[in-house]
């Protein structure tokens, strides 16, 4: 653990606001868009990552992390996540031709275990990603941002690029098979 | 439902890549989960793809404004702590509107009295006067909110969202007789001699002393009795052949001439009549509705008006219980449960397919 990261835990114990605030606004992005992924609504998923900040704002002293800020944030959020859901699925309702959303999300869910957290949310992981994505080829790049980042539709990507949408299902493939590669070493 | 099964690993990457990204059919996610369990292999896949993309989050570039106002909203509530719950009712515009709706309602409409003669016995005249006006009395339950009443015969009813009924204040006790349009349940005081009968549009239903549910609104294709307690008959207007004598668990449906049904009045046995009356305690139980038929009953319930931008989700079907869930949340759940997607303007609601 860097100096710098046991710093902040520090002074997120201490319930300086300081840290706090510089916190919430290093990661809050990324942490919504991470919650997206479960729950399919931006506003839902900014609620869920405010609730986890404010949660641990409130239990500030009793925070105890092991790994790292930033995992620790991730794993918060993934529970906040699930935790909706479950609620969601306990009020008894459910589409009744197909269980899509049980089946996204014990997929999504699927063998997630705490050490995955602190091995694919790193700082290292970020800027290998990040590496990986700048040296796609620049329409395969443009696509998989307009997905991922700006979460748009095949549909809405190829009205506003003007390519088919196979063109963006086969970009979007050849921007996941290059990441996947170069990110080979974390698996 | 799709039966073939995933050839390639192109094929599978591409269906993974939709599902990460929100934009898979169920019958895709069915698909793909086929073929992940199929063998180790192809789930070890699956998982390198789901955890690369999961961890492409961390790259998110940050929207500085996005991020000041979510601060501004976490530490208005760190400074003046609030239990969860409140914040949860605090969330909903509609809701706040709604409940102020709801009380003027149930404040100003428990009784609504059509007929100046009426009103003015109530306020100034001697009971005894009442009953020679011979006024027709209007109950009714505004669209968003239910109505409770005392019959003058100590007959007791409840109204559902959305309903009416009528009856004359009778010159002497023997008559006992009430207009539905609507749905509601009825809890009729014991007197053998004279029968307490409700006209359900077409279905006219005679009673002695029972508990029974009556659904009946106009723009519906049928009429339901539903016995809970007691016994009563039922006949349909003009064709006193049709009458019948319920028993508790039974159900009595009339199709509407309009409603394109072969048999019009048909008994079934051995229904639960809970699930009928359940409405009562504020609860909405779906059984394989419709999309169409949900909203009518959201509609009635929340008094929102309800837009289908797509015809086909009219035909998608739901199961499940709504129990003091504002619309909010229960579009919520139809969204998180099939691809549905809402938007909400004052009381109108639009509903329309997402993705793709």
């Amino acid at each position: 653990m860097s100096l710098r990261e046991q710093e902040l835990i520090t002074g997120l114990q201490l319930g300086k606001k300081d840290t706090f605030d510089f916190l919430f606004r290093s990661y809050y992005s990324g942490l919504c868009t991470y919650a997206n992924s479960y729950l399919k609504s931006s506003d839902n998923s900014e609620e869920i990552v405010q609730e986890v900040f404010i949660r641990i704002w409130e239990r500030h002293s009793k925070i105890v992390i092991h790994t790292s800020i930033r995992a620790y944030l991730y794993q918060s959020v993934y529970n906040g996540c699930m935790n909706y859901i479950k609620s969601v699925q306990s009020a008894g309702f459910r589409h009744i031709d197909m269980e899509d959303v049980s089946i996204r999300n014990e997929l999504l869910s699927m063998d997630f275990a705490d050490a995955e957290f602190s091995r694919i949310f790193t700082e290292e992981a970020e800027r290998d990603i990040e590496s990986a994505i700048s040296n796609l080829p620049d329409q395969c790049r443009e696509i998989f941002t307009m997905c991922r980042v700006d979460n748009l539709t095949y549909k809405e990507i190829s009205d506003l690029l003007s390519v088919s949408k196979s063109t963006v299902k086969t970009q979007m493939s050849r921007a996941m098979s290059r990441i996947l590669k170069q990110m080979e070493k974390y698996f | 439902m799709m039966k073939r099964d995933l050839t390639s690993r192109k094929e599978a990457s591409e269906l993974i890549i939709k599902l990460l990204s929100n934009q898979a059919t169920p019958g895709e996610c069915f698909l793909l989960d086929g073929w992940i369990k199929k063998s180790d292999e192809n789930k070890a896949f699956f998982l390198r793809s789901r955890n690369v993309w999961l961890a492409t989050s961390q790259v998110i570039k940050p929207e500085r404004a996005r991020i000041e106002k979510a601060l501004d909203i976490v530490n208005e509530k760190i400074n003046i702590p609030r239990s969860r719950e409140i914040h949860l009712h605090e969330r909903g515009q509609l809701q706040g509107n709604r409940n102020l709706f709801k009380y003027l309602r149930v404040a100003a409409l428990w009784i609504l009295i059509f007929g100046l003669g009426t009103i003015f016995s109530m306020f100034f005249i001697k009971p005894a006067r009442i009953l020679n006006l011979n006024s027709a009395v209007s109950v009714i339950a505004p669209r968003g909110s239910k109505a409770f009443t005392v019959l003058p015969d100590r007959s007791v009813v409840w109204l559902n969202a959305g309903s009416k009924i009528e009856y004359k204040i009778p010159d002497n006790k023997t008559v006992r007789e009430v207009t539905i349009e609507g749905e509601a349940y009825f809890k009729v005081s014991k007197d053998s001699e004279h029968p307490f009968t409700v006209n359900a549009q077409d279905m006219i239903i005679k009673a002695y002393g029972t508990e029974f549910n009556v659904k009946a609104y106009p723009g519906e294709k049928v009429v339901e009795t539903t016995l809970v307690e007691g016994s009563v008959s039922v006949e349909i207007k003009n064709k006193p052949s049709n009458k019948t004598v319920l028993k508790p668990n039974e159900q009595a449906i009339y199709y509407k001439p309009d409603s394109g049904h072969y048999e019009n009045f048909l008994v079934t046995k051995g229904i639960d009549p809970s699930f009928y009356t359940q409405w009562i305690n504020d609860r909405l139980q779906i059984k394989g509705e419709t999309l169409e038929d949900l909203a009518i009953m959201l509609e009635r319930k929340y008094d929102v008006t309800i837009h289908f931008d797509d015809n086909k989700l009219r035909d998608l079907r739901f199961t499940g219980i709504i129990e003091n869930e504002t619309i909010e949340q229960i579009l919520e759940l139809i969204k998180i449960s099939s691809n549905v997607d809402y938007r909400i303007k004052g009381r109108e609601i639009w509903l329309s397919k997402t993705g793709k």
